[in-house]
């Protein structure tokens, strides 16, 4: 399951999403679909930009999944088609959050060659299948939706991959029910965007290790003066602490300029992480802008834990 | 670095940022365009009443008599240049140089265009040579009445000379 506090507005910027004018003006249903549950939140709609959002209503529903399989079992189709069934034809502001095995992230270095479009894919095609395998990405990529963001001209590109499988299927199983998502957005993003959220409020450098945690593995990235580094899943189990520290200071030997990076960590302090355990990094406990209440919080709490 | 902005979902919807720009731009657009017609309107305002004031002020609607005056006045110093223009001054000159003879010695030629006359004196060694010059004049086609009008002696640095008073008119 994604362990991440939603923040409607921050971590998913209403101009990004494809129906913007919704999500100024209806409430958003917001789904969460990782590798071994389906998550629904429903937010009141926001009444003035940065305004305060109540959470109408919060559900789970376990998923027994594969975490090998590039699309989620059919019991998920099942249990969202259930969810949006009382839900078709009404105003909704719809964001999608695709979790684990489901959304794919990596960094590739500037390529100032490269001139056409077709180019730019196959210079990505050929750096996900080195590093996810040709298993996984074949060399037409055809049955992936890959976008890509560069910082500035010269910089790392960060590259997000989707099985285009699950992206048509949402999109399908929403226009069934007289909906249409404003948003199919990555999980490690809206970590991503609080992190940097909270650097900006902070004024403090756009240097640190960005991790999301997600069902079975953590998602970390390095961000250095501004520029994505590199990108990582690293598989975890009870001990992630023990994991993500040994990982982090392998990673401070390999690449010196690296040394003392701070880690932002989403509600660190539930997930019973400290600065001590992570030293010698300094540990950055990202807090969400919006408040969902006490009962949300208990059970997020025990989630982490 | 700016926030991240990966959406898979299908749109092609402009952005607010983008569709507030082209509505501003809209909006400036429209107001441009109504400027420009109403500078349009006004210059043709403008054209119209330039065309007014100049059928007012063409010759055939000059009525007053103090304009009509100025006019006569304008149209005779016109005239009155364009004979001075015409008088054929060249061609009288080259027939008094067919008269001329060395030894005679011109002092003054008055013409009067107006009159088509013209007076000379004419200083000259012997008084013989003076009747000789009117002689001579005679006979030029383009001189009629000419006239001996005084001779009289005269003494010039210690010599006795003879001054001719001649006319004549011209025929051009």
């Amino acid at each position: 399951m994604l362990q991440h506090y939603p923040d409607p507005g921050i971590d998913c910027r209403v101009a990004d999403s494809r129906r913007w004018w919704q999500a100024i003006t209806m409430p958003e249903l917001r789904i969460v679909i990782s590798g071994d549950a389906l998550e629904i939140f429903m937010f009141e709609r926001q009444w003035w930009p940065g305004g305060h959002r109540k959470l109408l209503q919060h559900q789970q529903y376990p998923l027994a999944g594969n975490a090998q399989e590039s699309l989620p079992p059919e019991a998920c189709w099942q249990t969202l088609n259930e969810v949006l069934t009382p839900l078709a034809g009404q105003r909704w502001h719809i964001v999608i959050v695709v979790s684990d095995q489901y959304s794919r992230w990596l960094v590739l270095p500037w390529q100032a060659e490269i001139r056409s479009k077709a180019e730019r894919q196959a210079y990505y095609s050929h750096g996900l299948q080195q590093a996810f395998g040709p298993q996984l990405f074949s060399g037409e990529m055809q049955d992936w939706d890959v976008q890509s963001q560069a910082g500035a001209y010269g910089k790392h590109v960060l590259i997000n991959a989707m099985p285009r499988g699950l992206t048509e299927k949402l999109h399908t199983l929403f226009a069934e029910h007289r909906l249409r998502p404003g948003m199919i957005a990555p999980a490690w993003m809206l970590s991503a965007n609080q992190a940097l959220h909270h650097m900006r409020r902070q004024k403090l450098p756009q240097d640190g290790w960005i991790i999301s945690r997600e069902s079975g593995s953590l998602t970390v990235a390095c961000l250095l003066q501004g520029e994505w580094q590199q990108i990582r899943y690293l598989p975890i189990d009870g001990q992630w602490r023990d994991s993500l520290h040994q990982y982090l200071l392998r990673e401070q030997v390999m690449h010196a300029e690296w040394v003392s990076l701070p880690v932002y960590l989403p509600q660190a302090q539930w997930s019973g992480i400290s600065g001590k355990a992570l030293s010698p990094f300094t540990l950055v406990d990202v807090q969400p802008e919006l408040w969902l209440g006490d009962a949300f919080h208990q059970q997020l709490r025990r989630r982490l834990a | 670095m700016q926030r991240l902005a990966f959406n898979h979902a299908r749109g092609h919807a402009p952005g607010p940022a983008t569709l507030l720009l082209g509505i501003g731009l809209l909006v400036s657009l429209g107001l441009l365009a109504g400027v420009y017609y109403q500078l349009a309107g006004n210059n043709a305002d403008l054209q119209r009443q330039l065309q007014t004031r100049q059928a007012a002020v063409t010759p055939g609607n000059l009525q007053s008599g103090q304009s009509i005056a100025s006019r006569q006045v304008d149209a005779a110093e016109i005239a009155e240049a364009q004979s001075h223009i015409q008088t054929p001054w060249l061609p009288l000159l080259n027939s008094l140089e067919q008269a001329q003879q060395p030894h005679l010695y011109w002092i003054q030629l008055a013409p009067d265009a107006k009159r088509k006359h013209i007076r000379m004196t004419v200083l000259a060694p012997h008084r013989q040579q003076g009747w000789a010059l009117v002689e001579r004049l005679k006979r030029q086609s383009a001189l009629s009445e000419v006239k001996l009008n005084a001779s009289e002696s005269t003494e010039v640095n210690g010599f006795m000379m003879t001054t001719l008073h001649l006319e004549a008119a011209w025929k051009f």
